[in-house]
C-alpha cells in the first residue's frame, strides 16, 4: 500500500499517456467517400461539332481523314430524324432516364438501336445512378424491336408493352 | 533523474495499459451510440 502511495503519480502518468495514445489512434477522421458518378455541370456538357471555329476545323479535318482511316468520325449519334418516340415504353427506362437520354439527343428508338457497343458503354458510364441499366435491361435490344415496329417479337421476348 | 524501481515501472506500464483499455472501451461505446443513432 505504501508503494502505491509513493508511486501513484507514475500510474496516473501512464494512464493519461494511454488515454492520449488511444485518442490519437481512434480520433474521428474525416470520412470521404468518392462516388463513381461525377456530377455534370453546364460547362462540362458534351460538346457538339460546329459550336466554334476550332470545332469546325476539327470537323472539316475529320471529314477528310475519317474515310481515309476508315473511322466513323461523325457517328456521335445516329440521326434524330422523324418524330420523337416515347422512350418510357422501354422496360427499365423511367421518366428520369428518358429525360436524361433526351438531353443527350436520344429521342427515338432507332437511335438507341443503332448505338455501337462502344457508344453504349460511353453513354452508360455517363448515366450516374442509372449506370448498368443498358446492359441489365437489354435496352438496345428492346429499342431494336420497337424501332422495327416488331411489337409481337418484343412482347414475346420482353413481355407486354 | 532518479531511475525508477522496477515495481514503479511496472506500475506505470499498468497505468498505460489501463488507459489504453479505457480509451478503447470509450471508443466502442461512442461507436455503438453512433450506430444506434443511424438506425
Amino acid at each position: 500500500m505504501e508503494f502505491i502511495q509513493i508511486y501513484w503519480p507514475v500510474f496516473l502518468a501512464g494512464l493519461i499517456i494511454g488515454l492520449i495514445v488511444c485518442y490519437l489512434y481512434f480520433r474521428p477522421k474525416q470520412n470521404v467517400r468518392l462516388s463513381d458518378s461525377v456530377p455534370r455541370r453546364p460547362h462540362m456538357a458534351a460538346s457538339h461539332e460546329g459550336r466554334g471555329v476550332t470545332d469546325e476545323a476539327a470537323a472539316a479535318a475529320s471529314d477528310v481523314a475519317g474515310p481515309m482511316i476508315g473511322a466513323q468520325v461523325h457517328a456521335e449519334l445516329p440521326g434524330a430524324g422523324g418524330p420523337p418516340d416515347d422512350l418510357i415504353k422501354l422496360k427499365g427506362v423511367g421518366p428520369k432516364l428518358a429525360e436524361i437520354l433526351n438531353q443527350r439527343g436520344i429521342k427515338r428508338f432507332d437511335q438507341i438501336a443503332k448505338l455501337s457497343p462502344g457508344q453504349v458503354e460511353t453513354l452508360d458510364e455517363s448515366l450516374g445512378a442509372f449506370r448498368g441499366r443498358f446492359s441489365r435491361d437489354r435496352i438496345v435490344e428492346q429499342a431494336d424491336y420497337l424501332a422495327r415496329g416488331d411489337i409481337d417479337g418484343y412482347q414475346a421476348k420482353f413481355g407486354n408493352l | 533523474m532518479m531511475p525508477l524501481a522496477i515495481e514503479a515501472q511496472l506500475l506505470g506500464l499498468g497505468g498505460f495499459a489501463t488507459g489504453m483499455v479505457m480509451g478503447y472501451i470509450i471508443e466502442l461505446r461512442r461507436r455503438a451510440n453512433k450506430w444506434k443513432k443511424r438506425i
